[in-house]
């Protein structure tokens, strides 16, 4: 066994060991039958084996889970995000799309403009204001004459509404005159028809006395 | 590869990869924040991990090289050298060292980091020598030399101490 050993330790200084042949001196020297010409040896193998319990410390193992670290980070991302994308997407796309609409959509609408006179395409502003002002001159004529006639109307109904009344004094004092007459006249309200009446005169009497 | 993926085949070589970089840094914080920031990278690019045939060989390497990088941005590397011979440790610094693995440790630590990280990713992480001529990015031949050559200057420093 002594001899196996030596010749293994020979092996391993000249680094030509296996690694079941150091895993072997590893175990020999961690044991308690280390021969006393091999003690010198013990601490180099047994350091070895020490320093296998060097370790991270869990705690800074932190990227255990990568998923959650992501979480994590999205988390707070996702709450700053919302606090800044107010303040860095909205308003800046707001400012943008005002500045697109001056800049791009206005001068194409007023360069595409145009009026269709009498199926015509017209983009002369000049033309096309001084043919709406004569059209609007037309119009204005055609309005006040109207107007006039309108007039006339009005003036009529009230010629119609003044022969009305007038027609209704008329009947008041025909009734007053049949309430003063000496002789009862039985009238006829519904048609009044006056051709019942009797004829006031000598004439017609003398025919009723016949 | 999925976060389940990730997580069984390569978070799970966290203390392999913090025990190389604090090999090559020297330091606990900086070494944890070395395997913490190539974890990230490696998620960033974890749907081009499939196409990676060895996947732990590959991120020891990228451990080493990005460890590499660090002390060439932070001017920190004034042994990583292979001329650079093992300094001897003053009556204070001996004093401290107590305990076994202490003084194992301080010995490696002493070594040029070619050395020094050939004999740990063969004697604590058990890697095969071809693997370790990946992650070195050397031939084979130059790692069994690089290993022999620590083991015999380890085995220098620890025996004198022992007797």
């Amino acid at each position: 066994m002594t001899n196996y050993i030596n010749s293994l330790l020979d092996k391993y200084f000249e680094g030509e060991t296996t690694i079941p042949e150091e895993r072997l001196l590893k175990d020999y020297f961690s044991s308690d039958e280390v021969k006393s010409e091999h003690e010198k040896y013990r601490p180099l193998f047994c350091g070895f084996i020490d320093e296998t319990k060097a370790h991270m410390n869990p705690e800074k193992i932190s990227f255990t889970n990568p998923k959650e670290n992501k979480k994590e980070k999205n988390n707070k991302s996702n709450k700053q995000g919302k606090a800044l994308s107010k303040r860095f997407i909205i308003y800046p796309a707001v400012a943008a799309a005002v500045i697109l609409f001056f800049v791009l959509i206005l001068p194409k609408e007023s360069e595409n403009s145009y009026v269709k006179i009498h199926g015509k395409k017209i983009k002369n502003t000049e033309y096309v204001e001084q043919y709406t002002h004569a059209k609007l001159k037309k119009v204005n004529v055609l309005l006040s004459g109207s107007l006039n006639s309108l007039e006339n109307i009005t003036k009529a109904r009230r010629g119609v509404e003044m022969g009305i009344e007038a027609v209704g004094s008329i009947r008041e004092t025909i009734d007053i005159i049949y309430e003063n007459l000496p002789i009862k006249i039985i009238r006829n309200e519904e048609n009044n028809d006056l051709s019942s009446l009797p004829h006031i005169g000598g004439s017609n009497s003398k025919r009723t006395n016949a | 590869m999925d976060s389940i993926t990730f997580n069984n085949q390569i978070l799970i070589l966290s203390n392999k990869l913090f025990r190389l970089a604090k090999s090559i840094l020297k330091n606990d914080d900086d070494a944890q924040d070395a395997v913490q920031e190539l974890n990230k990278r490696l998620w960033e690019k974890n749907k081009q991990l499939d196409k990676i045939e060895n996947i732990p060989a590959f991120i020891m390497r990228s451990m080493r090289n990005m460890c590499l990088d660090i002390l060439k941005y932070e001017k920190r590397n004034t042994d990583l050298t292979n001329d650079i011979e093992y300094t001897e440790h003053s009556p204070y610094t001996q004093a401290e060292q107590k305990d076994m693995y202490q003084q194992i440790s301080n010995i490696i630590d002493r070594l040029p980091e070619t050395q020094r990280n050939v004999i740990r990713l063969r004697d604590v992480e058990e890697m095969e020598i071809e693997e370790i001529a990946y992650i070195m990015q050397m031939t084979e031949s130059a790692v069994y030399t690089n290993l022999s050559r620590a083991r015999l200057k380890v085995r220098e420093q620890l025996i004198p101490r022992m007797q």
